[in-house]
Formats: C-alpha cells, sequence, structure tokens
C-alpha cells in the first residue's frame, strides 16, 4: 500500500472532523484571544464587535427592543418563505390558497398565524425602538444618520405590512387596499382644489404606479405581491445592514458619559511605541474609543448568550400566540359591495381617523410632516445633552410628562368636538376645499404640538426638551388616534363605544 | 474661480458625468415599463339604451360599471358611486340622497357633498348619444356637474 | 405543540377514526375486514375542475355512497335519495349542490351555519338544497323527480306576478332588483338587521317575503301571502336563480329541452302573461288597489272602462306604460315583451268586456282653461293632486296618460265616471251638475297639466 492511499484513508476516517475545523478554524474559546476569535473569525458573528460594552448588556438600557425586532423579522421571513411556496397571487387562486394554507397544507395555519403575529409584533418592536432610542437621545451626534435610516426602516416595515395586507384577497384586504391606494392618490384631492391636476398629478401617477390599473385587481395584486416578497424585503435588509455596520461605526450602542468613566488608576495604558493598525488612524470617533477592559466584556459568549435569550422568548411568546388566535381571513373580495366598516390593520387606524376629515392631510400631509420631522430631530436638535439617560435626565421626565398630559386632552377633546358637533363641511356645506385640507383635525393637532414644543423650548432654553416635548406629543397623539380607530369606530366610521353596539349587518 | 482644470480631471468628470447620465436615463426608462400603456379594466363605455326606453323617471343602477343613470323630463344623466373620498361605494337612501359607509360622507340627490370627508361631489359621468341613436355613457370621462344629454 | 393538535386531535382524525371501527364493526367478509384495516387516515378530496370545485366534505362524510351506512349516525351515513345514482359525487362534488365551504376541514367553518364564520354560501339545508337542482335542471320537469318544492316555487313565481317589477332574462318591471342571479348572492350582500331567524340566505328571503317592509324599511313591495309551504317554494326556486359553469358535457337533457322551449317558445296565453307580469300589482283586475306605497292601482278590467277603451289604447297604454307612476313601459326594449305578447294581454283584457259604447262627448269650441282650473280645484284636488306627488289618485299630467287619453274620453269619464271604482260621475244628468261646457273647459285645463 502506497504513503498516499494510507493517508487518503486515514483522512477519509477523520473527514468529519477536518470538515468542522475547515468551518470553524479555531479550537474552543478558553482564552480572551480565543473568544475574540469566535466573534471577528466568523461571518455571522463578526456583526457585533469583540467586546461588548457592559452599559448595552444591562437590561434597562435597551430593553432588547432592537432585538426583538430583528427577531420578528427573522420569524417573517422563514415563514413567509414557506408561505409563498403554497400563496398563488392571482385573484382566483389567491384566497383559495390562502384557505388550502389554513385547512390542509401541514402547519400552513400556524405559519400563516406566526407570520400575522410577527407582523404585528415587528410593528409594535418598531415603535418601541424608536421610542428608546428617543427618550435615550441615542439619536444625537454621531448616530444622526442612523437615526435616519432607522426612520426610513420604519416606513419600510409599515410598507412591508400595507403590502402584506391585499394577498388574502378577502373582503377586508380588498377595501382596505382600495383606501389604502387612495390616500396615496390623495394629492389629488390638492391639485384639484388648486385646479391643476390635468397638468399636475402626483396622485395619479402613484396610484397608477401601484395598482398598474384605475382599481384593485389581478394587476394590483401581483404588484402588491411583488413589493412585499421581493422589493420591500431587498430594501430593508440593505438598510439594516447599514443600521447595523452604522451601530459599530457610530462606537457601538450609545451609553452616558459617566458608563465610560475609569475607575481611578487602571488606566487602559497607551503604549506610545505600539502600533494600533488601521483603527487608530480612521478619523474620528473609533470603535475603540472608551472601550477600556474594565468597561467591556468579552461578546462571546456574554452576548450571545443575551441574545439567543431574547430570541427564544420573542418566538416562545409568537408561538404562543399563534397556537391560540388565528389570523383572520372574511368573504372573498366582492369589488361591488365596501366592507364596512373598511379598517386597515390596527397601527394605520390613527390615519384612518384622521382620514375621515380630510384624505391628503390626514393621509399623506400629517404623516409625511411627522415622518420628515422624525428624520430632522438629529439635525436641529445638536445638543449632547443627556445622550444616554432615559429622558435625559429629570428635567426631561417632566416635559414628557407634561406633554403626555397636554397631547391627550389636545386629542381627546377635540376629538370629542368633532364627533359631538362636526367639523367645517357639516356648518358650511359650500366651503372651499382647500380650506378643510388646510385646517383639519390632522392639521389642527400638528400645528398645536409644534407650538407647544417651541414654548417649551423657550422656557427650558433647550432644544433636546424641545424635542421630547414634540416627540411625545406625536407618540401620545398617534396611540390614542389608534386605539379610537380600532375600538370605537364602526359602520360608516360612525362612534360607538363598543363593537356590541354595532348595528347588525 | 477653482483650481484650474487639468485634462485627468476634466476626463474623471466627463466618465462619472457620463456614468450617471446613463444611470438615470436606464432609470427613467425603467420607471416607463412601470407605468401601464393601457388599462386592464373591462371597457368603460356602456350602453344605456335608445332614449325612448328610457322615459322620463327611470332610474337605473349599473352594478358593474357602479353608476347611477337618471332620466328626467329633460335629460339623461349619470352619476358615479365611487366616493370621491377614498373610493368606496356609496348608496342610495330611499330618499334620494346618497352615503359613503366608509367615512360617512352625504351626497345631495344630484351628487353634491353636505357632509363628511368627501373632497368634492359625486363626479357626473358623461351621456351621449352614438349616431346610431343609442345613449352611452362612459365611466373614465366625467362632466361638469349638471351636465345631461338632453331630449329635443 | 401545533404539530400534536394538528396530527392527533383535529375533528376530522376523530371522526375518521370513528369510522374505522364502525366499517370494522360492519364487516362481515374476509375482504370487508381487510379493507376496514387498510383505511387510512388522512384528508380526502374530490377536485372537480370543470366546477372549480376542491370538496373535502368526503374526509368526515365518509359513507355516501357506502350501502351499509344506511343506519349509521352522521356524519358517516349513506347519501339520501336516487341524486347520488345519476350525479358521482367523482364528476359533480358536493359543494356544487350543497354549497358550504368545500376546502374546510372542520364541521363548523365547512357548513357555515354558525353566523360568525365567514362564509359566502352556507350549506342549504331541508327543503332549500332543491334550489340546486334548478341550477342544471328544468325546475318544472325535475319537481317529479325529487324537488317538488322547487317545482311549486316555480309554479308560484309564474302565477303571482313577480315580473311585474323584477325583471329574469330581460323580462320583466324596472321597480324592484332584478333577479337573474340572485341565488349567487352570499350572506354578506344582505342586512340582517330586521331578521328575527337565523342570519342566513334563507331565512332572509322567507322573512322578506312574508314582510318585505319589515325587512327593508321603505320596501314597496307588496306582501306575498302565500302559506308557509308556498314561501318556501318561491325561496327555494329563487335560490335556484344562480350562475353555473356547466360545461355541455355535463349538461342534462331536461335543460336542453328546456332551452329548446325558451327559443321555440309555445306561446304564453293572455291570461298566463297576466298571471306573470300584472298579477302583482292589478290583482284580479276587477278592483281597484289601493296600495300602501304604491298608490291607487287601477282596475284593468274593469268593464265601464273596457266598455269605451279600443284594443289601441289598451296595447299603447301597456307598451309605454304611465312614466310617473310604477306602471313600467313593458316594449321588448324595456319590460321584456313582445308586440304579440302585449296584444294577448289586451286580448285577455278585453274577455271582460260586456258592451261597446260610442264615446258622445264633443269639446266645446272655444274652452275656458281658467274656469277649467277653477272647477279642477274646487272638484277634482280632493283625490287628483296638482303635481305628480299626489298618490289618492292617478296624476293626470302622467304623459303615458296625456298620450292614450283623447278629449272625448276624458270628458266622458267626467261625466259619466267609471262604475266600481271611486271616480263618481260629475255631468249633468248622471248624479253631477257640470255642463258639456264646463266638462270642456276642465279637459282643457287637464290638457295643460304636465
Amino acid at each position: 500500500m502506497s504513503q498516499a492511499f494510507k493517508r487518503f484513508l486515514g483522512d477519509v476516517k477523520r473527514l468529519p472532523k477536518i470538515f468542522v475545523e475547515s468551518v470553524r478554524r479555531r479550537g474552543a474559546a478558553t482564552s480572551d484571544r480565543g473568544r475574540s476569535q469566535a466573534v471577528f473569525s466568523n461571518l455571522f458573528l463578526h456583526i457585533h464587535s469583540v467586546k461588548t460594552h457592559k452599559n448595552s448588556l444591562k437590561p434597562s438600557y435597551t430593553l432588547g427592543l432592537g432585538l426583538l425586532t430583528t427577531a420578528c423579522l427573522a420569524v417573517l421571513t422563514v415563514t413567509g418563505i414557506l408561505l409563498m411556496v403554497y400563496y398563488k397571487p392571482t385573484p382566483e387562486l389567491a384566497y383559495a390558497s390562502i384557505k388550502d394554507i389554513h385547512f390542509v397544507v401541514p402547519t400552513g395555519r400556524m405559519m400563516r398565524n406566526l407570520h400575522r403575529w410577527a407582523a404585528h409584533g415587528m410593528v409594535i418592536m418598531v415603535f418601541l425602538h424608536m421610542a428608546r432610542v428617543f427618550y435615550t437621545a441615542s439619536y444625537q451626534k454621531p448616530r444622526e444618520f442612523n437615526w435616519f435610516v432607522g426612520v426610513a426602516l420604519l416606513a419600510l416595515t409599515l410598507a412591508l405590512s400595507f403590502t402584506g395586507y391585499l394577498l388574502p384577497w378577502d373582503q377586508l384586504a380588498y377595501w382596505a387596499t382600495t383606501i389604502g391606494v387612495n390616500i396615496a392618490s390623495s394629492p389629488r384631492e390638492l391639485t384639484d382644489a388648486v385646479g391643476i391636476t390635468q397638468y399636475f398629478d402626483p396622485g395619479g401617477a402613484i396610484k397608477q404606479l401601484l395598482l398598474g390599473a384605475n382599481t384593485v385587481g389581478a394587476e394590483a395584486l401581483i404588484r402588491f405581491h411583488l413589493l412585499h416578497v421581493m422589493v420591500l424585503p431587498l430594501m430593508l435588509f440593505t438598510l439594516i445592514g447599514v443600521h447595523f455596520w452604522r451601530i459599530r461605526k457610530d462606537g457601538g450602542l450609545s451609553r452616558p458619559a459617566s458608563a465610560d468613566d475609569v475607575p481611578e488608576g487602571e488606566f487602559f495604558a497607551r503604549d506610545a511605541t505600539k502600533t494600533y493598525g488601521l483603527m487608530a488612524i480612521v478619523r474620528g470617533r473609533t470603535p475603540a474609543v472608551g472601550r477600556s477592559p474594565e468597561n467591556t466584556v468579552n461578546s462571546w459568549p456574554r452576548l450571545f448568550v443575551a441574545e439567543m435569550a431574547v430570541l427564544m422568548a420573542a418566538i416562545a411568546i409568537l408561538l404562543i400566540l399563534s397556537l391560540t388566535l388565528d389570523a383572520p381571513l372574511k368573504e372573498p373580495a366582492n369589488p361591488a359591495i365596501p366592507e364596512n366598516p373598511a379598517k386597515a390593520p390596527w397601527y394605520f387606524l390613527g390615519l384612518q381617523e384622521l382620514v375621515a376629515y380630510s384624505g391628503f392631510m390626514g393621509g399623506i400631509g400629517v404623516p409625511m410632516i411627522t415622518l420628515i420631522g422624525l428624520m430632522l430631530i438629529p439635525y436641529l436638535d445638536r445638543e449632547q445633552r443627556g445622550v444616554g439617560i432615559w429622558f435625559s435626565g429629570p428635567e426631561g421626565k417632566r416635559v414628557a410628562l407634561w406633554s403626555a398630559i397636554y397631547s391627550s386632552v389636545l386629542v381627546v377633546g377635540l376629538l370629542a368636538f368633532v364627533i359631538k358637533f362636526g367639523w367645517l363641511r357639516e356648518w358650511y356645506p359650500d366651503i372651499s376645499q382647500l380650506v378643510i385640507v388646510l385646517v383639519n383635525p390632522g392639521s389642527v393637532y400638528a400645528v398645536l404640538f409644534a407650538a407647544w414644543s417651541l414654548w417649551i423650548m423657550r422656557r427650558y432654553d433647550s432644544t433636546r426638551m424641545a424635542a421630547i416635548a414634540l416627540f411625545t406629543c406625536f407618540l401620545v397623539g398617534y396611540i390614542i388616534l389608534t386605539y379610537v380607530g380600532t375600538v370605537h369606530r364602526g359602520p360608516n366610521w360612525d362612534f360607538y363605544w363598543s363593537q356590541s353596539h354595532w348595528p347588525v349587518h | 474661480m477653482p483650481a484650474k482644470l487639468t485634462r485627468r480631471d476634466f476626463s474623471e468628470r466627463l466618465a462619472f458625468g457620463s456614468f450617471w447620465t446613463a444611470v438615470g436615463a436606464s432609470v427613467v426608462g425603467m420607471l416607463k415599463l412601470l407605468k401601464p400603456a393601457v388599462m386592464p379594466e373591462a371597457s368603460t363605455r356602456v350602453k344605456l339604451g335608445h332614449p325612448d326606453e328610457l322615459p322620463a323617471g327611470t332610474e337605473r343602477y349599473l352594478a358593474e360599471q357602479n353608476v347611477y343613470v337618471f332620466s328626467a323630463g329633460d335629460g339623461v344623466y349619470a352619476i358615479s358611486a365611487i366616493c370621491p373620498h377614498l373610493g368606496c361605494i356609496v348608496s342610495r337612501l330611499p330618499e334620494g340622497r346618497f352615503e359613503c359607509p366608509c367615512h360617512g360622507s352625504r351626497f345631495s340627490a344630484t351628487g353634491e357633498v353636505f357632509a363628511g370627508p368627501a373632497p368634492s361631489g359625486l363626479p357626473w359621468i358623461q351621456v351621449q348619444r352614438a349616431p346610431n341613436g343609442v345613449l352611452y355613457a362612459d365611466t373614465s370621462v366625467s362632466v361638469p356637474a349638471g351636465t345631461r344629454w338632453s331630449r329635443g | 405543540m401545533a404539530a400534536a393538535r394538528e396530527n392527533y386531535f383535529t375533528e376530522w382524525r376523530s371522526y375518521q377514526r370513528q369510522y374505522r371501527e364502525l366499517l370494522l364493526a360492519k364487516a362481515e367478509t374476509e375482504a370487508e375486514v381487510k379493507s376496514a384495516r387498510g383505511f387510512g387516515i388522512e384528508i380526502r378530496q374530490i377536485v372537480v375542475s370543470d366546477l372549480g370545485a376542491v370538496d373535502r366534505c368526503v374526509t368526515c362524510h365518509l359513507g355516501l355512497d357506502d350501502p351499509r351506512m344506511t343506519d349509521a349516525p352522521q356524519p358517516f351515513r349513506t347519501h339520501s335519495g336516487p341524486a347520488l345514482a345519476h350525479h358521482e359525487m367523482e364528476r359533480f362534488g358536493c359543494t356544487g349542490c350543497h354549497l358550504g365551504q368545500g376546502r374546510a376541514t372542520s364541521a363548523r367553518e365547512a357548513h357555515g351555519w354558525d353566523a360568525e364564520a365567514f362564509w359566502e354560501h352556507s350549506v342549504l339545508p331541508d327543503p332549500f338544497h332543491q334550489a340546486s337542482c334548478g341550477v342544471c335542471h328544468d325546475p318544472e320537469a325535475i319537481g317529479s323527480r325529487g324537488a317538488p318544492v322547487l317545482a311549486e316555487g316555480f309554479g308560484l313565481f309564474r302565477t303571482e306576478g313577480c315580473l311585474g317589477c323584477h325583471k329574469l332574462g330581460g323580462r320583466g318591471g324596472p321597480l324592484g332588483p332584478a333577479l337573474d342571479e340572485i341565488g349567487d348572492r352570499g350572506r354578506h350582500s344582505y342586512s340582517f338587521a330586521h331578521i328575527e331567524g337565523d342570519k342566513q340566505v334563507w331565512s332572509w328571503h322567507v322573512e322578506h317575503l312574508v314582510s318585505p317592509e319589515t325587512v327593508i324599511p321603505g320596501s314597496k313591495m307588496p306582501e306575498v301571502g302565500l302559506d308557509e309551504s308556498g314561501v318556501h317554494g318561491l325561496v327555494t326556486y329563487l335560490l335556484s336563480l344562480r350562475s353555473s359553469n356547466l360545461t355541455e358535457r355535463m349538461t342534462p337533457r331536461d335543460r336542453y329541452e328546456q332551452r329548446y322551449q325558451v327559443w321555440h317558445t309555445r306561446p304564453l296565453s293572455g291570461e298566463e302573461l297576466y298571471r306573470q307580469f300584472c298579477f302583482a300589482c292589478h290583482e284580479e283586475g276587477t278592483e281597484t288597489v289601493l296600495h300602501d306605497t304604491l298608490g291607487t292601482i287601477p282596475s284593468v278590467r274593469n268593464h265601464d272602462l273596457l266598455a269605451v277603451v279600443s284594443r289601441e289604447f289598451l296595447v299603447e297604454s301597456i307598451h309605454d306604460g304611465r312614466p310617473t307612476t310604477f306602471m313600467p313601459a313593458w316594449a321588448s326594449a324595456a319590460g321584456g315583451l313582445e308586440d304579440g305578447e302585449i296584444g294577448r294581454i289586451a286580448d285577455y283584457l278585453l274577455e271582460s268586456r260586456r258592451e261597446i259604447r260610442e264615446l258622445e262627448f264633443v269639446m266645446s269650441a272655444a274652452p275656458d282653461v281658467a274656469n277649467g282650473e277653477r272647477i279642477f280645484n274646487a272638484e277634482c284636488t280632493d283625490c287628483h293632486a296638482l303635481t305628480r306627488d299626489g298618490v289618492e289618485a292617478p296624476w293626470l299630467g302622467d304623459p303615458g296618460f296625456q298620450a292614450t287619453y283623447s278629449d272625448a274620453l276624458i270628458g266622458h269619464t267626467i261625466q259619466y265616471g267609471r262604475e266600481d271604482t271611486l271616480m263618481i260621475p260629475y255631468g249633468v244628468g248622471y248624479d253631477g251638475d257640470l255642463t258639456d261646457a264646463e266638462v270642456s273647459d276642465l279637459v282643457a285645463f287637464i290638457r295643460t297639466m304636465r
């Protein structure tokens, strides 16, 4: 037997071991060096830095919200791909294929429920994550751009959920989408009022782009399907890549300045003769700043254990929800009879409430102002005040509390007034639409919130306090409007104390 | 005046400029694909019948096109049942008014909005007489309220 | 957990296990025992691509074609009646006849009898399931072959005058909604706000026929006034008006015969036409009908009317209707009646004529319209309104009235009145006190009404 053949036989015997070694390229992570290698020699783990700041591991700081969002997204991706195996995006087959997924596809019902609940979960988590980042002032320099990316991710998340809403092709889907697309085309309301629609019609263009037709039909279904499973996820994942990458490039998660304090006499000695490699010559803040060994721990395994715990908790909650509560499916879409009430997913019902006064201002104007305002916050509030501290300290807490009270009173009060007495058209039937577009509950809220914020800015002489005031007002307003739209609106968008009071339909 | 433009700078700018122009042109071309040249919907023109078949007082609802057709003493007119607010189908109340189920817009018997969020009244639809004497409505053509095909 | 629920605790699995026990208990021969042992627990379905049906009913209804199961408990019992002999399950499926949700695999969602389950079509209960026979078969011919309720309903449909207000296949009045494919309308197309019984399509129709105005406030539809079996029959017929994607090779012979009859129709007699198109409003036609919402409906078989009008008058009145009243035009382009049919209806009405009287009234040379208006306001406005909104008596400005009534006929009617109606005589010498000249003034004024 030749030597080569012997070696070959030995290699065949050790094949599994060699293969695993070729994948891991290292031994067990027993030393700090090994733990570091565990992270940076692994494509999937090296998204994290080797060392993690202790502050970032405090559950009370991040609440794990970003991670929970990611967990929901992971569940959505997996279940979404599985659902695509059976889903057929044509009007004739879409509804029946959902029925099949529900009734006969093995675990299909579970997957659909999971997809539904994870979608709800992701929207909630995105909102909470945003609130956390805002209230800890984490958007401030150098993280302005990552906040900007985050707002774009919020918009993408909502767009994904909206496009997914049509796919079951039932009555609710059909009419909620019809309303949604008409909201998107509501700039026409403004151009009509000014009388320039025939020359300049952005509303009509958006509508045609989304629907590929004048009404929701086969063309719209395939376009929404394409957006939902391809275009928007690609954009989402790209931006998430940027989002994660920027977390590291911006120096890890934000933290209070005090968290970087190093106990006296234990300085991380920088050797003047030592070469610090690439990191040292990169301009600006580098990942290494403020990361003396005393403040950090090895990411492997501490961070990963924590992350896995959060992931498993999220999945467990989603599983329990999916086992107990089925995703709804109404009768098949019928373009001749509107669903009454035609409610969009709950997180859009706040907007739907505003839309019930002016389609353009409620559906385009206020949301656009909100989104642009959100994106601009870090560029307009450039104070470095209380970064990494909830509400930037006790003063901010007070401002937030008073803003919440102000906003609740204002929103509930005006809403009650409108429900009781109607709005401009009810009093002056001949009023110009332009006036209604400009003066309606949505714009009134926006103006009064802005006024309050400016007042806070003067009172406390701080843009950070003004930002807290404005953000709190919008957040509380959104929550209240969403609640009213979800619980108290019935057929004809009339006010009802509860669903049991709806007229029998 | 900025620093002197060298030949290399110029050719670099030219390269980038032409690249982005090409990208821009391609994007415009691709966006064009998304806008349908013809709408996939069924024909928007619908036959109403000979005027004699529509004696004064006739009211019809064309469920497929969502159009109400009325024949009065002086002519025939058609009103769309699609709410100009957000596209729901309005229903007709026994007293002749229209009401939208989605956000409660209310319209008079001739389509003028008098309550609710609708930005304008219900659109009136063109009614025309073809050379063969038959009346047609075209749901893609809206006309000012009050426009009707008149008898005589 | 999900796997456990799906694999062991589903409703249909427990049914199939029960059925296997049942099969074993009933097995007599070796072969039967063997086949019972081989009974697999799995989702069963019938796919009929012609009908677009995917019916998983047979996942639980396991003994439909097994004659041993006639005494088995549901859902295992043999299909009753002879229907399956002519309609193999593999070719026709289940939902084509029974409706319901074929794709579902739980009884609640498959049957849709629960008002909360979102279903277009719930499984039709007895006797309304006979409606499905009428989708393919001639409802009259199938009466003696298993669908008597449907046949009864079809008969009533043709004698109760439903077509007077409702169109079917292009024939009928415009007052009510057309009935074509009304059986296709699912539960969500109806408002159940005023329905006391089940929130189901059939109970909606039953209660609606018994009292239309209770179910649809403001409805002008007269009560049908039938007993329960009649109402059930009519509802069954209405529910049979479904569209079908029936292929030619699935079409039964009686349907061909019925189509043949439609194309080579035996002319309907004047009386049959009257019953189909006129009866709902005019009833027997011998007395004025005072209807709550439709107003005063003239007695078209009144002998005093028929004595003075011509056949042309009747034909023209039916042909063009009375546009401002609920009497529609019946010309082929409107109500869908052929000229010959309108003529036969006129002939049928004229059967009630007892005599022919010449009109003796002659208009005076220069009638005074102003005087006529004064008389009209004094004598006539108790019943005849000045505008079309009055309902007490026919509005005289109606274009149909103006076109068909000659001056002489109007004058004659004012002078003589009309026997057996509320129109009393007004002429001097006929219990009234209007002179010929005054009647002429009145006629002249009536001519100005529009």
